[in-house]
């Protein structure tokens, strides 16, 4: 009896093995679950999943090496060991060349290590075999986007909303980011409304959308979505802060420094808050206040050409050309390439009327595109020659 | 006596309320407001009689003269309302008009009845200090007991024109307001002592590039020394000069004694190469006359004819930038069309006959002129700008300077108003600008001066210069890059001027001593001689003024020389631009030479373009002054192609060239013509300059007897 037991256990183990690599070998397409691979995608300063973690069942291949290396390489991708996992799947692929999930696995893993060009090379490879998948050319466009290369990028989008792929609110939102980028910015809204259709909870893509209104001036609304990420997600200290900025567009000063000094309550280092508060005064003709604010930002971090470049115009319409050509000249020491440091140096020796100085500095601002500059260099004629 | 109306205007121009001040002689000082010591009210009385002998005569000289007086009997009492309303009535004359503000308040605070037209006074004296809220307060006021009194008491009527005055003072304070609150941006520098002096200097005039200055003082070395003007007791007026020369700084003015006279002699224009000048002698109502700059003598100055010089007022006049127009200021009621005058001091305009005499003098009309005065007419180098001051709508107080820019059509533009700081509430007269319009000069008697009037520099600076406030946000959430957000400062047009400014010398090519030539301005495409001006005789320094926008030929001829041609393209686009051209000019001989720099040719044909004739004119006329002379037309090309073509295209270039004088009746036997092709290069072949410069058709003389 005993014997006849191990007899029917070795051969319910041997047919298990035989049936699955049996299963696998002829349908690939059918077990490998893309959806096995959780990829953590970042956004902005966080991570959040792009494929919803489902079954974490691992393969057991018929190829039985391959299988277990690429088994292996899922278990050292969900341990975030990526090295390891890649190390696994190419093991895997070069076991069986055809195991095409492994493409598709380690394509996810050069993303995690943000080597973009094979990410994007294995996905294509994986593509061959599985044409279909919605899933892989989002993943592929994901890569695309951040391998700087937006064109490609929109292709895979739109070939993943093709082939139905449309409840990924991140596929919308990364389209969106690149129509923003192209100042494409109603295109960048009608995106980021699609985003926040699959995901009413996306923070970031009522953040983006507010951007996008913001660069179109269209400020009531822009301001209404900065609010609505700010409800969704309260404790990012930027949101805050692009919020005081939509107010001080639409000339709400007070309502702008308010939000300005939420955000560097939230995050202190926040110099960039800072110098917006001091921007927001220089506006409302607080020049004084705004140069202690420019000047608190450069207690912390003190080599910020722009504040730099803010207390010289504070210097300057407060008529002290010579402190602002002081703070000109160290904006412009740590970004030699500042043009408008230049222009505004040059404006100040004007005042000055330090000519042949103007004139250099509107020169040097010209050849660093600021085509402005070119206009203020007509009154140099007398100093040319 | 000989009255100089442009003092007159000068210094009274409260006229539009002298006729309010009729009261202020009658307002006695009353002794009870002296009662201090009997050593002191003695002191006190003999310097009220003292200043009262001045100010009864009602002139702004009288005024000055009277003001110490009056401050000395101020020093025993402080309190008397008819003393602080005299000494406010002497500032409002004087160079401290500002001050007369406190006076007048102080008199109206302790008799509100001290004069009827105590309010008035107060108004203009708080305008002239900046105070335009105040201001319109005071003048509201006094317009309404006017009306009051003349609804109160039906015998009472008030003068049209009193209420017409009080509104314009009205308004003048809403147009200071919004001025005032945008400033433009300008430097104003005192010209410094080299210039200025303790007394008024003003007036000035400038040559195109800055480098002659010509203005009217009234300093203790004037020509009729110790005579003095009885209208305002101050030395009479001569013509001073001080130069600029590259830009290092003007010379100690001298007195032009070869042009001043024991008289008034004051400067009114000067044309833009500084060779003819304008001034103004009182007599006649105001007469503008002439003079040359020979060598370095100026010619005696001479009336202008009777189109420009009436019984009327004539004060002020400029030339336009080619010598063919006239633009001056007079008061006469109409002009020689028949056309009436719109009011008070207009601008006129009288053309150049063919004779080279001015011609019917013609009101510039509306938008130019108003019913209000225009005076200090300039005409701008670039031929399209007009600045001149008026009290019209739209001035912030007296005479504000306006410029008026004129139409492709030629049809002036609603003057605009310059702005202030330039523009005051005071007088802003006499106005001039440098040819790159960056500087203009006029007179103040602002604070921090050498005293009176002084002659400051503008250096207008444009609109407001662009600022880029740097921020950055993040804007996009899945990015760790900020993203940089200019914010930008609202920014302007600038004006710019469009004008070149040719100036050198004119010398012999063998010995190098200047000569006097005549030099010729043409419009190549027109065929239409624009200008025509002379070198200086002297120093062979000549200036021509050439706005954007047209090909140039420039013709430079004189006695016993060949004549320089020169072509000039001046895209419109082009900004001011001063060049440096000296021109050596060739005798007539045997074997001279010159390049004709204004013959085209179809592109690779020997066909002559209409814009060659012009030059080819000018070498018929030389032809026929010298009509024993046989001459070589040859032609010249750059070494692209073969010399097989090139030798056939400059020979058909020359021969084309000679066929046309030939139709204009030169003899063929004198002329020969022979195509050199790229064989006498006078520039590299190398650069396309060069291979421009060696494009050419020249004329060498073989003979002459």
């Amino acid at each position: 009896m005993k014997k006849i037991l191990v007899f029917f256990m070795m051969f319910f183990v041997i047919f298990t093995v035989f049936a699955q690599e049996n299963t696998q070998k002829n349908n690939q397409d059918v077990d490998i679950d893309t959806s096995q691979i959780i990829i953590p995608i970042k956004i902005g300063f966080d991570e959040v999943t792009a494929i919803a973690d489902t079954s974490s069942t691992l393969v057991i291949a018929e190829d039985q090496k391959a299988g277990v290396a690429y088994n292996d390489g899922v278990t050292f991708f969900k341990q975030s060991q990526y090295d390891a996992a890649i190390i696994s799947f190419s093991r895997s692929i070069e076991e069986n060349p055809e195991f095409f999930k492994s493409y598709y696995g380690r394509g996810t893993a050069y993303i995690k290590n943000n080597d973009y060009k094979n990410a994007i090379d294995d996905i294509n490879k994986y593509l061959t075999y599985r044409p279909t998948d919605g899933a892989a050319y989002y993943l592929k466009g994901y890569a695309e986007f951040y391998s700087h290369d937006h064109e490609s990028a929109v292709k895979s989008f739109i070939q993943a909303i093709e082939k139905n792929y449309i409840n990924d609110a991140n596929l919308f939102y990364f389209y969106g980011v690149i129509e923003f980028n192209k100042a494409e910015y109603q295109n960048a809204i009608d995106k980021f409304k699609e985003a926040v259709k699959v995901d009413p909870k996306h923070a970031f893509a009522y953040n983006d959308m507010a951007s996008s209104y913001r660069m179109l001036g269209k400020y009531p609304e822009s301001i209404a979505n900065y609010q609505k990420a700010i409800e969704i997600d309260p404790a990012r200290a930027f949101f805050y802060n692009n919020l005081g900025s939509a107010y001080r567009l639409n000339k709400e000063y007070d309502l702008a420094i308010q939000q300005y000094e939420k955000a560097v309550k939230m995050d202190p280092n926040y110099f960039q808050a800072i110098n917006n508060i001091g921007v927001t005064l220089f506006e409302q003709g607080k020049y004084n206040e705004a140069l202690e604010a420019f000047n608190e930002v450069l207690s912390v971090k003190s080599d910020y050409a722009y504040s730099f470049n803010n207390i010289g115009l504070c210097y300057y319409v407060l008529k002290d050309y010579k402190s602002a050509i002081d703070a000109y000249n160290r904006a412009i020491v740590l970004n030699s390439f500042y043009a408008y440091a230049y222009m505004h140096r040059a404006n100040a020796k004007e005042m000055l009327n330090d000519m042949t100085g103007a004139c250099e500095d509107w020169e040097k601002a010209r050849d660093l595109g600021l085509e402005i500059a070119e206009e203020y260099l007509s009154v140099c004629f007398e100093f040319k020659n | 006596m000989r009255i100089n109306w442009r003092i007159v205007i000068m210094v009274a121009f409260f006229s539009m309320f002298i006729y309010t001040l009729n009261a202020q002689v009658n307002v006695e000082i009353d002794k009870k407001d002296f009662n201090i010591s009997k050593n002191g009210y003695k002191e006190a009385l003999a310097e009220l009689k003292s200043g009262d002998t001045y100010y009864i005569m009602a002139s702004s000289g009288a005024y000055r003269m009277a003001l110490p007086h009056y401050l000395k009997a101020y020093e025993y009492n402080q309190n008397s309302p008819q003393l602080n309303y005299k000494i406010g009535v002497c500032y409002l004359f004087s160079n401290e008009k500002r001050e007369a503000a406190t006076f007048f308040k102080k008199a109206y605070r302790s008799e509100p009845l001290v004069a009827p037209d105590i309010k008035y006074l107060i108004g203009k004296a708080l305008q002239l200090s900046d105070e335009f809220d105040e201001a319109l307060q005071f003048y509201k006021e006094y317009k309404d007991d006017l009306e009051a009194n003349a609804a109160a008491d039906k015998k009472v009527k008030i003068d049209d024109n009193v209420i017409k005055d009080i509104n314009k003072k009205i308004h003048e304070c809403n147009v200071a307001k919004e001025l005032t609150k945008k400033p433009i941006r300008v430097f104003i520098d005192n010209l410094g002592p080299n210039i200025n002096s303790e007394y008024p200097d003003y007036g000035p005039v400038i040559s195109a590039d800055e480098s002659m200055l010509i203005f009217t003082s009234r300093r203790d070395d004037i020509t009729g020394k110790n005579k003095k003007d009885a209208i305002d007791q101050q030395y009479y007026e001569d013509l001073y000069v001080s130069y600029n020369e590259n830009k290092k700084g003007w010379t100690k003015a001298l007195n032009m004694r070869s042009l001043n006279t024991a008289e008034h002699d004051a400067s009114v224009g000067l044309s833009p190469d500084g060779q003819i000048l304008y001034t103004y002698k009182g007599y006649n109502e105001g007469t503008i006359l002439e003079s040359k700059l020979k060598g370095d003598n100026w010619t005696s100055p001479k009336e202008l004819n009777k189109y420009i010089n009436t019984k009327y007022h004539e004060t002020s006049a400029s030339i336009s930038h080619d010598g063919k127009y006239l633009y001056f200021v007079s008061d006469r009621p109409k002009d020689d069309f028949g056309k009436n005058s719109l009011g008070g001091l207009d601008i006129f305009v009288s053309e150049k006959t063919d004779k080279g005499d001015w011609g019917p003098a013609q009101n510039v009309g509306a938008p130019i002129n108003t019913e209000y005065d225009e005076e200090g007419v300039f005409m701008h180098p670039d031929g399209i700008t007009m600045y001149f001051c008026s009290k019209r709508e739209g001035s912030m107080g007296g005479y504000d300077i306006f410029y008026s820019e004129r139409d492709e059509n030629g049809k002036w533009q609603e003057p605009v108003n310059i702005g202030y700081p330039v523009n005051t509430s005071d007088d802003d007269v006499f106005f001039v600008v440098a040819g790159n319009a960056r500087y203009a000069y006029y007179s103040s008697a602002r604070d921090g001066g050498y005293g009176s009037q002084d002659i400051y520099r503008i250096t207008f600076l444009g609109p407001e210069r662009f600022m880029a406030l740097g921020t950055e946000d993040n804007l996009i959430a899945s990015s760790n890059t900020t993203i940089e957000q200019k914010v930008e400062q609202e920014v302007v047009e600038v004006r710019k001027v469009r004008l070149t400014i040719m100036k050198g010398t004119v010398t012999d090519a063998l010995s190098r001593e200047p000569i006097e030539a005549i030099i010729e301005i043409v419009d190549n495409e027109k065929d239409e001689l624009i200008n025509s001006l002379a070198s200086n005789s002297k120093t062979g320094k000549y200036l021509v003024s050439l706005p954007s926008g047209k090909n140039y030929g420039v013709a430079v001829k004189a006695d016993g020389y060949l004549f320089y041609s020169e072509n000039i393209e001046i895209p419109d686009a082009t900004a001011y631009q001063e060049v440096t051209k000296d021109i050596v000019l060739s005798k007539v001989g045997i074997g001279s030479k010159i390049v004709l720099k204004n013959i085209f040719f179809d592109y690779g044909k020997e066909t002559l373009r209409e814009t060659s004739f012009p030059e080819l004119n000018r070498l018929v006329t030389l032809l026929e002054s010298y009509p024993n002379m046989t001459i070589e037309i040859g032609g010249h090309t750059d070494s692209h192609g073969s010399l097989k073509l090139n030798t056939e295209l400059s020979e058909a270039r020359a021969k084309a060239v000679v066929d046309y004088l030939i139709s204009k009746g030169i003899n063929a036997g004198r002329l020969s013509y022979k195509g050199y092709a790229y064989l006498q290069p006078i520039a590299t072949n190398d650069t396309e300059e060069g291979r421009q410069q060696n494009r050419r058709v020249e004329f060498k003389v073989v003979t002459i007897k």
